[in-house]
């Protein structure tokens, strides 16, 4: 069976530059094997989540909210690689993208565990993707570029992904996006 | 005589402006100003993001306002998706309006573990934000432990405010103060995971069912 990638497209409206990305990562997942489906976030019916942890002591592993946030946490963690597509806003996602993470805790147990001097979450399944994320700006690089790829780095360990990657770029002036793109993500699936 | 100064409390949790934590630790701020003469304003950012018009009352009482502060929960290492989407609005509101007033802004962050260095990145993107919508970072306040207070912790407060009354920067000390654990981790740790229990056996849960793999994958 081939292995499986969900997009999570957190682009806030149509645009050239994001598309151009998107394109670019289903064809290079393709060209690597993969299948991959992309969830255009923006045009999903998604409520934020109301921080009522129903989704750990209520019913647990699935969120009380019956809409799609329920549908794109089944599919982030039955995939083997979950990519962030995403405009960088104050070095995090955009506000699309961060309500579908927000929406995808009842992937993981309620239950505490210490990793590495700190307190996280313990697994809920054996199993979770990696992550690739794609932040994308219009602008010069900055502080902010520092801060998403922490941020990524401290969602691998809460989400418990085996691998991580990110790349920053600007579709408008990137000189060959399909070499960058596949650079990140040879990161986290190999060659 | 000086005009009456306007704080403006943000409240960035989904549970409003008159509960949880977010919401106590917020008014622990402003409650202290209003005594002192200010005037208070504190806005939902889940409901200001509802409409045109509270997306209006949000911007006026941010450009209005002598001070800002935001009281708000960690969620997944960030802000809250309705938080960021609220501050996304107010940054493109006042970009390039440099000739506005330009208040203080302070930040409150608390997190649901019990290491209060794990809200470092949410404050950094708050200050990130600052800068796109021209407003004076001020400083912060990072707390574990949803966001539980102690003698340090309720010191640091008390130095916010004094800090604001002044209209001076949140100084170092607040930091120092709160930097440590309230709690030893493995303490956290076994304590949590008992109210986990107990918090899903009032559901009717048993201990087996907080361990549910509802999407578990075909093998």
């Amino acid at each position: 069976m081939k292995s499986h990638a969900v997009i999570l497209d957190g682009s806030l409206s149509a645009n050239a530059g994001a598309d151009r990305l998107l394109t670019s990562v289903v064809d290079q997942l393709d060209a690597m094997t993969w299948t991959s489906e992309v969830l255009p976030l923006r045009d999903l019916s998604m409520a934020p989540c109301t921080g009522c942890f129903g989704c750990w002591i209520v019913t647990p592993g699935e969120c009380v909210i019956a809409d799609q946030g329920r549908d794109v946490a089944r599919q982030i963690v039955t995939s083997d690689l979950t990519v962030y597509l995403t405009p960088i806003q104050f070095g995090g996602y955009s506000y699309v993208l961060k309500r579908a993470i927000d929406r995808s805790i009842p992937i993981i147990s309620p239950y505490f565990r210490r990793v590495g001097g700190e307190v996280h979450h313990t697994r809920r399944y054996r199993r979770y993707p990696s992550i690739v994320a794609f932040g994308f700006r219009s602008s010069e690089a900055s502080e902010e570029d520092a801060i998403f790829e922490t941020l990524v780095a401290r969602n691998a360990i809460n989400m418990h992904a085996p691998r991580n990657a990110v790349a920053v770029l600007d579709p408008g002036v990137e000189a060959d996006i399909d070499r960058r793109v596949r650079e990140t993500l040879e990161e986290v699936i190999g060659r | 005589m000086t005009a009456t100064r306007h704080v403006l409390l943000l409240i960035g949790s989904p549970k409003g402006l008159n509960a949880g934590n977010s919401s106590r630790l917020g008014k622990a701020v402003v409650e202290p100003l209003e005594a002192l003469g200010w005037r208070t304003e504190s806005l939902h950012l889940h409901a200001a993001i509802g409409s045109q018009e509270t997306l209006d009352q949000l911007m006026e009482a941010i450009d209005s306002a002598d001070l800002i502060v935001l009281s708000m929960p960690l969620y997944v290492d960030s802000l809250p998706a309705p938080v960021i989407e609220a501050l996304y609005r107010v940054a493109q509101h006042r970009d390039g309006m440099t000739s506005r007033s330009k208040p203080r802004f302070i930040s409150l962050v608390n997190c649901g573990f019990v290491d209060p260095w794990q809200n470092a990145g949410a404050q950094r993107m708050v200050q990130q934000f600052c800068k796109r919508a021209n407003l004076e970072w001020a400083g912060s306040l990072s707390l574990g432990m949803g966001g539980n207070t102690n003698t340090s912790i309720r010191e640091a407060i008390s130095l916010i405010v004094e800090s604001a009354q002044r209209e001076q920067p949140v100084p170092p000390r607040v930091t120092e103060l709160t930097r440590k654990r309230v709690m030893p981790p493995l303490l956290y740790v076994l304590g949590g995971n008992h109210i986990w229990r107990r918090e899903a056996r009032k559901n009717g849960l048993r201990r087996r069912d907080l361990k549910a793999q509802p999407y578990k994958r075909a093998t």
